[in-house]
């Protein structure tokens, strides 16, 4: 049984610790401690620092290991956070975040442990640096974890249930044209500002189709109002729920880059970086049926979607070992000083996953 | 002609720091200076320094009026001069400040040394290398003269009797930041702004006119949908009208780009400086030419793409052209003056006010 007043304890104390990454090695110091006093057979600290519990079954026969997996850190600011315990929803004192993002997701978990009556084995795992590059997730040393199936707690209402995400390229280009004084000699000039306006008057951008969007981020280019500039650069991204097809625009984009550069005659630099990587779990997967199910039990209508970011299920997921869904935590406005944590969700997620566990034994 | 004093002249005006717009010490300094050398002197609203010397030795009641800029560009405080070698130049951690000052060191060792002129005025303006500030807030119903020399640029010989319209265009779109992975959420500043500089006429345009985007700078993160994009650009022509058309080109180029694209735009559009272009036959390019010439330099008339001084005397009417003083790699730590040069122009002004006694 879910006792909201020990969650909401858990929570509160949790969010206390300061955890901003990267700095949340201390943080996962004290979850190490706190999953140990709740029965962790066993704890391993992996060499990025990303912390695995494990916990024995109990009451239950079954062999499947579950996995259960928050992160630890949090953006800025921080540091000194203070919870405020209104009558409905937990909320930051106003200069911090609250940290809901992920600790909601923990305090879950942590209730859940406290409170189911069965369960299969369980790991738990709560990752580093999420919220920086390279994630925890990234790092993590899978040939720890024996899970068949796996959750990650870190959306928002507690109907959500992602089960894909999309392939996102960073590309980073660089147009090199030759300076010249634009008043004197503009004949001996090439504009890579304009070789960069060409190229991205030629991308196709914004909404592109109903998984895949595209977006120059940022450009900057240029030294004085009176030079022809030399140097120009973007920042651009595609992303798609599609594999497949985030590949075929970012041909298409590196082909517009180049042409736009040859028509100048001027110098290109293209450089990409995978940022995520596609997934997609069937709907009619065990770990998709046994959630909305248990929503059902706790008269929750589940909401099945893909999401358009990443999550430390993005890189679980690309392992193709432990097919891993993300579950809501119960928080909204997450990276601001206005995040709060709806109590009543938090207790639903608890109950939610703690069916999951029970109907798993 | 004295060369020492003369160099003399020019060091002790470098070691008083102008840079501007913290040249209003150096002007007071200028104002006792031309006193003593028995002007008249006043200082209009924005301080720009306009001294009357009469005429001497002559009944020519026709004033004829030199101009040159008493700030300078950074770093130029505490410049210890160095001479060496026929050249002047500062110890290498500041600039040499001979942009303007040997100008003003010429004309001076020139007034002292004329034994004969006319009506002389001569102008030390403010802020000239913040885009000719001084000249444009210039109270020009102070001076009298019909025709005017300013004394700036590098090499003597070199006579400007042409300069372009400059506008100066900066450009702000204002779109919706949002995720990139929501653009029903967002719209993007830079999108505009791309279109739109991939419709302008950029590089030369004509024989007399060009144009230029010369910085961009919008967005913050990759993942990110802009919401604000900045585009600074230029264009400037020798013919005054069309540099007039070509920036309202540009402008209308921009706008409609941001009501393409459902953005707010602000298109802010200045002139920095006025066009004009002396005749080779006119008495005041004629002078210089014939001054230069008899002084042991083969003078070159010549037009330029920057501003002056002069184009904003031009502008009031006044005929201006702009003789060279003698200065190198200017608005650098290694800006010189060549002695044999600052030589030459004190000679050829002294031949110029003799001329017209």
């Amino acid at each position: 049984m879910i006792d909201k007043g020990r969650l909401i304890k858990t929570f509160c104390e949790l969010v206390r610790i300061p955890s901003v990454s990267p700095d949340d090695k201390e943080f996962i110091a004290y979850m190490e401690k706190l999953l140990k006093k709740e029965g962790a057979k066993s704890t391993t600290i992996d060499t990025f620092g990303n912390l695995i519990a494990r916990f024995d079954a109990k009451n239950s026969s079954s062999k499947d290991a579950v996995l259960f997996s928050c992160h630890g850190d949090t953006v800025s600011p921080g540091i000194g956070i203070e919870p405020v315990v209104e009558e409905k929803v937990i909320r930051s004192k106003g200069d911090t975040i609250l940290g809901g993002d992920d600790k909601g997701g923990i305090a879950e978990i942590v209730e859940m442990l406290r409170s189911a009556k069965k369960h299969p084995p369980l790991e738990i795992v709560i990752t580093r640096c999420e919220e920086i590059v390279p994630a925890g997730a990234e790092m993590l040393d899978y040939s720890l974890l024996k899970s068949k199936m796996g959750y990650v707690i870190d959306m928002d209402a507690p109907s959500d249930v992602i089960i894909g995400g999309p392939t996102a390229f960073f590309v980073t280009v660089k147009f090199k044209g030759k300076p010249a004084h634009a008043g004197v000699y503009p004949e001996k000039g090439i504009s890579a500002i304009q070789v960069l306006a060409e190229a991205i008057s030629n991308l196709k951008l914004g909404r592109l189709d109903e998984g895949s969007t595209a977006n120059v981020g940022v450009v900057k280019g240029g030294t004085a109002s009176n030079v022809i500039p030399e140097d120009a650069e973007l920042e651009v991204e595609c992303r798609s729920l599609d594999d497949k097809k985030a590949r075929e625009i970012l041909k298409e984009m590196k082909t517009v880059f180049n042409n736009a550069a040859k028509k100048f005659g001027a110098g290109v630099e293209i450089k990409e970086e995978t940022a995520l990587v596609a997934y997609s779990i069937p709907k009619d997967s065990k770990v998709v049926q046994i959630t909305i199910n248990a929503m059902k039990k706790n008269g929750i209508k589940e909401d099945v979607k893909s999401m358009a970011g990443g999550t430390d299920a993005t890189h679980i997921n690309l392992q193709g070992k432990i097919p891993t869904v993300v579950l809501g935590i119960g928080g909204r406005m997450y990276h601001s000083t206005d995040e709060y944590i709806v109590i009543d969700e938090m207790v639903a997620v608890a109950n939610v996953i703690t069916t999951i566990v029970e109907d798993l034994a | 002609m004295d060369s020492k004093r003369l160099v003399n002249t020019f060091c002790e005006l470098v070691r008083i720091p102008s840079e501007s717009p913290n040249d209003k010490e150096f002007i007071s300094y200028m104002d006792n200076l031309l006193k003593k050398e028995g002007a008249k002197t006043v200082k209009d609203d924005f301080g720009n320094l306009i001294a009357k010397f009469p005429a001497k030795n002559s009944t020519s009641k026709t004033p004829i009026a030199f101009a040159c800029h008493g700030d300078t560009v950074k770093p130029g405080i505490g410049i210890d001069p160095v001479v060496e070698n026929g050249v002047v130049k500062s110890k290498g951690d500041t600039i040499l400040g001979a942009d303007d000052k040997t100008g003003i060191a010429e004309f001076l060792e020139a007034i002292k040394c004329a034994k004969k002129h006319p009506p002389v005025e001569f102008i030390v303006t403010r802020c000239e290398e913040l885009g000719t500030v001084g000249s444009v807030k210039l109270d020009y119903s102070l001076i009298e003269s019909k025709m005017a020399y300013v004394l700036d640029e590098e090499v003597v010989g070199d006579v400007i009797i042409g300069a372009p319209t400059k506008f100066a265009i900066r450009v702000e779109y204002t779109g919706q930041a949002a995720h990139a992975s929501e653009p029903e959420s967002g719209n993007s500043a830079v999108i505009p702004a791309a279109k739109a500089i991939s419709r302008l006429r950029l590089g030369r345009l004509d024989q007399r006119t060009t144009a230029n985007v010369g910085t961009i700078e919008g967005g913050e993160v990759v993942n990110g949908i802009p919401g604000k994009a900045k585009i600074v650009a230029e264009c400037r022509s020798l013919d005054h009208d069309k540099a007039v058309a070509v920036a309202k080109e540009m402008e209308k180029i921009f706008k409609d780009a941001a009501d393409e694209f459902k953005v707010k735009v602000d298109v802010r559009s200045e002139m920095s400086y006025h066009a004009f272009l002396l005749p080779e036959n006119s008495d005041v390019v004629k002078s210089a030419v014939d001054a230069l010439n008899k002084n042991g330099v083969k003078a070159k008339t010549t037009v330029i793409t920057g501003g002056f001084d002069a184009n904003n005397f031009n502008a009031h009417g006044i005929p201006t052209a702009v003789m060279a003083t003698g200065c190198r790699d200017i608005h650098t730590k290694d800006e010189y003056a060549v002695i044999k040069e600052m030589e030459i122009m004190a000679n050829t002004i002294i031949y110029m006010l003799e001329s017209r006694a």
